[in-house]
């Protein structure tokens, strides 16, 4: 929970790049040590993934296959990955290095848990999505306990003498 | 949608001056329902719905308006509308402590409404 409210206020505290831009703000490319820059939609959908206890499920495109539309009109995988991961599909020039199609798992911090290659799950266009399924379950976040949350949340607000915000909300 | 407006450049800075952040998942979180449904009571409203306590976790104001016409006791939620933002920025005017200033609060206000306005139904 501590690292919840950390990372929000880091992202709040950092102005929240990709969340609240505005088209046509420029902002400075973040980087980190796998990658030159990491682009604008990853940035913030590992944001929302640490605000959210989610993975971030970054689907590698490759031109005629839709990866990312398959998994949201898959009905195996379609609610849970929407409960579990933030899904952000890149362009090629986004790591060079894995083929395409492909799905990286990566945690909040941008640490890749799972490698998938994106043929292991398709099969005459269609998306396998049990076994896809199958593949990443064991990655998902461990759930949080709200009254702990909560509780956290109290000690930070009387250490900082603030109050606050409960934001109750969803996936859907 | 509240998330996303809560961590814009105006914004973010002075909500994180001034209050602790807490999203609680009422589907995945465990306790999440139970802890909404110990706050919120009977109260109108879906989700996303907000309540702001103090230190000591009791209710000082939340996302259901007081208002004097028919939007009384609605539930703003990701506020858009005008009676709507009106009420979000009211909940933290009527919450900050003497870190947030009335400017600020005025600028928020102002970011608010940049952030509604193309969003709203026309």
């Amino acid at each position: 929970m501590n690292q919840t409210i950390s990372v929000f206020a880091t992202m709040l505290a950092l102005g929240a790049a990709a969340l609240g831009q505005e088209p046509g703000q420029d902002r400075a490319p973040r980087r980190d040590k796998r990658h030159a820059v990491v682009p604008e939609a990853l940035a913030a959908a590992r944001q929302r993934a640490a605000v959210h206890n989610k993975r971030v499920l970054v689907v590698l495109w490759q031109e005629g296959q839709d990866l990312a539309q398959m998994l949201k009109r898959d009905r195996t995988v379609s609610r849970k990955f929407l409960y579990e991961f933030e899904v952000v599909q890149l362009d090629a020039d986004f790591d060079r290095s894995v083929e395409r199609p492909a799905m990286l798992v990566q945690d909040a911090q941008g640490k890749t848990m799972a490698r998938l290659a994106g043929e292991a799950f398709l099969k005459d266009g269609a998306l396998r999505g049990a076994e896809l399924l199958a593949a990443v379950q064991a990655h998902f976040c461990a759930p949080l306990d709200a009254e702990k949350k909560l509780q956290a949340a109290m000690v930070a607000a009387k250490k900082s003498g603030k109050n606050i915000l409960i934001r109750f909300d969803a996936p859907w | 949608m509240l998330e996303e407006f809560l961590g814009r450049a105006v914004t973010a800075p002075i909500y994180d001056k001034g209050w602790v952040d807490l999203m609680i998942d009422v589907d995945r979180d465990t306790s999440g329902k139970a802890v909404n449904e110990r706050y919120k009571g009977a109260r109108r409203g879906g989700l996303p719905w907000v309540v702001i306590v103090g230190p000591d976790g009791a209710e000082l104001i939340s996302s259901n308006a007081q208002t004097d016409d028919k939007n009384n006791g609605k539930n703003v939620g990701g506020p858009v509308s005008d009676w709507e933002c009106a009420w979000f920025v009211e909940m933290l005017r009527r919450t900050r402590s003497d870190k947030v200033t009335e400017a600020e609060i005025k600028k928020v206000a102002k970011d608010l409404e940049a952030y509604a306005t193309p969003r709203r139904r026309r």
